[in-house]
């Protein structure tokens, strides 16, 4: 069992830590050209936001900016994953009981899983530390006086504990959506816990609450590894396992279980039934694009809640808030760095927005909900095997392909909007005078952004009818071209114009208001893939699940 | 009159591996028509062409006069289709579920889809995903006969159900073709077949091989009688009738395996002897399928 459980995770891991190491050399290379000097100015406020410290060197940088941040995201994302499938997955699949059935102890099930965890995790450390070695090593950086030993190692147990804790809550409750959604919402918030509250005065030691903080409690880099921090991470963990084998051990086993919504306990109850049937019931599976909305709606309120809210209005006062160090910045950051994460000038209120909320998270945010509706469109309804009795209807491809899109449509519209109105927000309360059209430009690009791989998604998954290779392969296109983009953006590539990212936001929209060809652009060839789904998806055999 | 379904050298290639051949079949009005054939025959490669999921390599089929293909969205306002290994939304009620189909179908006469949950006695207002296998089953078969279709398509449709729907389902499917519909009804165990339809056709390794009626088919089985006579006769009594293909006397008692129909056998006995009981079991049916389903050279 362990073994299986090393196997059936082993792909994955491999691809997150083989794309780390591409990205922390990536960013090692376009450091190395960068002229450090630059970032003995900085303020010491601004630095912590990006995990750096002063007297920061090239590959201090490099470490700090992609494992920290991206690495130990993409590492803690991961083991939540692990460790809600050791339990919980099993018990989604409703393979659970026929794995049981062998002389299989609950407690070796979730011994032998934790250990392929643990295993993995080491094994993943020991690839990340030689290429954190290595690359410095070929491209001839100094790393005289970093332990990236220390740094390594306090990364992956920071990491790993948040596979304990999707582990802890799958085995006692057996509920691997309520596992994934508490684990990874306490990870965004100790993320940005343990990254803001250093930032106010009097409120610094709140960071201590937050397991993201004990990842570079001590700055192991410079420093090593950390013993008290690395015996908080493992005591928690500990507790986390035992846990999870005594929650496991005393209940029941559930049958492939379903989500119960609070709008399900509402139509159950008599004296709710009928509002619970007008909101939940009936109404719901009018239309097939009704029906796909209402499957999606939690993941895109989340999604626009976040856009909205923590990228939005709380970001305007953080900005006043920060501003008088801002405004000393000026120029003086370099633009190759910013330009990594989405470019700006800081020292104003439309640079902070643009690195901020429109940079990074604005994109991922619009494309997790585009591409997961546009993969799962057609695909989804294949992949769970109901495509065949859905086409007995007296309904037509291209009929469902249309109802699909509109669902699409209007989510990605939700995201955009909410992002807009969140960014809005912010300026008015702050009064922070940026222009309310030029909000609305970079928005409408969002929006046309999102739908462009969104669409790609939807054909993918129309012409092939598989969901994993329709979200992998949209998800990993809109990777390849924004780090293009970026990289275009140092050196002045060609290819600039040829990634639709410089048409969402290279070209200053914030500043610049609408670009017609962008525009035009972006929505030429959103229409281009979506029309040819139509083909793809009329001329195919079905696929049997 | 036109064949309610019509197939003429039908066939589906993956690459070199021809997961159906040549499938030339007749369906009339009225009938129920048995498809049978060993796991991984073509069944339900077959069925899936006639619902336009997946394009012929080969030949055409039309039901109720239309192509499968090229009309297929009209078909489908008129037939009912139950897939295999049934996956529904686990996330909606039974009831949802319905109301779903009925709204894509544009509409279906309520009263009916209730006569049916009551028929087959169904759990409309419980989670999908929370139903047992058999319950969902039960789902799936409304959701074919909810309007009324006048060809039903049915694939392994008896999987979980217990011996009571069974009967239930049995009944709907006579409903069908009493009325003038016909049923298509694919499975691989003789006995669901058996009971409910007019004629069987039989698939292997992606090739019709055998197309009878049940009652022919009855006559090719071997039955196994037990007679028991006023006094122990003489083995010529029994030579020159055909159909013998074991005897064995004991006393009084004889003990004959015997294929055929009964009549000639019957005549001769009692021609000579003189019979005090007689008994004999069931038509085994399910030994000609197993030699039909036996790997040999067809």
């Amino acid at each position: 069992m362990y073994v299986h459980n090393l196997y059936s995770r082993a792909r994955t891991v491999a691809l997150g830590v083989m794309g780390l190491s591409v990205m922390f050399a990536f960013g090692m290379v376009v450091y190395r050209d960068v002229d450090m000097s630059l970032f003995d100015d900085l303020p010491e406020s601004l630095m912590s936001m990006f995990g750096l410290t002063p007297g920061e060197d090239v590959a201090s940088l490099a470490y700090n900016a992609i494992f920290s941040t991206y690495g130990a995201l993409v590492l803690g994302g991961m083991a939540i994953m692990i460790g809600v499938g050791a339990v919980a997955g099993r018990e989604r699949d409703g393979t659970i009981g026929i794995l049981l059935a062998n002389p299989v102890s609950r407690i070796r099930l979730v011994v032998e899983s934790t250990l392929a965890l643990i295993t993995l995790y080491a094994a993943s450390a020991l690839v990340l530390l030689g290429v954190g070695l290595l690359t410095p090593a070929v491209l001839d950086v100094s790393i005289s006086g970093l332990s990236v030993w220390g740094f390594i190692v306090q990364l992956v147990i920071g990491t790993i504990f948040y596979g304990f804790l999707a582990l802890a809550i799958g085995a006692r409750t057996g509920k691997a959506h309520a596992a994934i959604g508490i684990s990874s919402g306490i990870l965004i918030l100790s993320f940005l816990g343990a990254g803001v509250m250093p930032l106010i005065s009097g409120w610094e030691e709140v960071a201590r609450i937050f397991p993201w903080y004990y990842i570079s409690d001590g700055d192991p880099l410079r420093n090593g590894v950390n013993v008290g921090a690395i015996a908080i991470l493992l005591g928690a963990c500990a507790l986390l396992f035992l846990a999870a084998l005594v929650g496991f051990s005393r209940r029941d086993l559930r049958q492939r279980s379903v989500n119960i919504r609070i709008l399900d306990r509402l139509r159950a109850n008599h004296l709710t039934a009928r509002l619970g049937e007008r909101v939940a019931g009936r109404t719901l599976v009018s239309k097939i694009w009704v029906k796909t909305l209402s499957e999606f709606q939690t993941m895109t309120l989340f999604v626009s809640f976040l856009m909205c809210g923590l990228m939005g209005v709380m970001m305007g006062p953080i900005y006043a808030y920060m501003q008088p160090n801002m405004a000393q910045l000026g120029e003086s950051f370099p633009p190759e760095m910013l330009a990594f994460f989405g470019g700006g000038d800081l020292g104003t209120p439309e640079g902070f927005f643009q690195l901020e909320t429109f940079g990074l998270m604005a994109p991922i945010a619009i494309m997790v909900i585009t591409i997961s509706i546009g993969a799962k469109s057609i695909a989804g309804e294949e992949n769970n095997r109901t495509l065949g009795i859905l086409l007995a209807n007296p309904i037509s491809r291209s009929y469902l392909l249309t109802q699909k899109l509109i669902a699409l449509l209007i989510w990605g519209f939700v995201v955009a909007f909410a992002t807009f109105a969140g960014v809005a927000t912010a300026n008015l309360i702050s009064s922070l005078g940026m222009d309310y059209l030029n909000i609305l430009a970079i928005c409408v690009n969002l929006l046309l952004l999102g739908y462009l791989f969104g669409a790609l998604a939807f054909f993918m998954g129309a012409a092939f009818g598989r969901v994993g290779l329709a979200a992998g392969v949209s998800a990993g296109v809109a990777v390849v071209l924004q780090v293009a983009s970026s990289m275009a953006e140092i050196s002045g590539g060609w290819w600039q114009k040829f990634t639709p990212f410089y048409w969402y936001n290279g070209t200053d929209p914030l500043n610049n208001g609408f670009t017609l060809a962008g525009i035009v652009i972006l929505a030429l060839a959103a229409i281009l893939v979506l029309t040819t789904s139509y083909p793809a998806f009329n001329r195919r055999d079905l696929t049997n699940g | 009159m036109e064949p309610t379904l019509h197939t003429s050298g039908l066939g589906k290639n993956y690459g070199d591996f021809a997961a159906l051949a040549d499938l030339n079949l007749s369906v009339s009005a009225g009938e129920v028509f048995g498809f049978l054939g060993p796991n991984g025959a073509g069944k339900t490669t077959a069925i899936r062409l006639l619902m336009n999921e997946i394009r012929a390599t080969s030949g055409t089929a039309s039901i109720l006069g239309m192509d499968v293909h090229r009309d297929s969205l009209a078909l489908r306002h008129r037939i009912g289709y139950l897939p295999s290994e049934l996956a529904l939304y686990p996330n909606m009620t039974g009831a949802d579920l319905i109301h779903f189909f009925a709204n894509l179908r544009g509409g279906v006469d309520a009263r009916y889809v209730e006569q049916l949950g009551e028929r087959l006695n169904v759990q409309m207002a419980k989670k999908i995903g929370d139903l047992s296998s058999g319950n969902r089953q039960k789902i799936g078969i409304i959701q074919a006969f909810m309007n009324k279709p006048e060809f039903v398509i049915l694939d392994e449709p008896s999987a979980g159900l217990d011996p009571l729907v069974q009967r239930e389902l049995q009944g709907l499917i006579r409903e069908i073709a009493d009325a003038g519909g016909a049923v298509f009804l694919s499975s691989h165990t003789l006995s669901e077949v058996q009971r409910v339809a007019d004629r069987v056709g039989i698939i292997r390794s992606g090739k019709l091989i055998a197309l009878e009626t049940i009652a022919s088919l009855r006559g090719k089985s071997i039955r196994k009688i037990e007679l028991e006579l006023s006094s122990g006769p003489e083995e010529s009594v029994f030579e020159g009738i055909a159909g013998i293909r074991s005897l064995l006397i004991e006393g009084n008692r004889v003990f004959i395996s015997y294929e055929g129909t009964m009549e000639k056998l019957l005549a001769a006995v009692m021609s000579k002897c003189h019979p005090l009981d007689i008994s004999t079991n069931e038509a085994d049916l399910e030994e000609v399928f197993l030699t039909y389903y036996h790997d040999e050279s067809v």
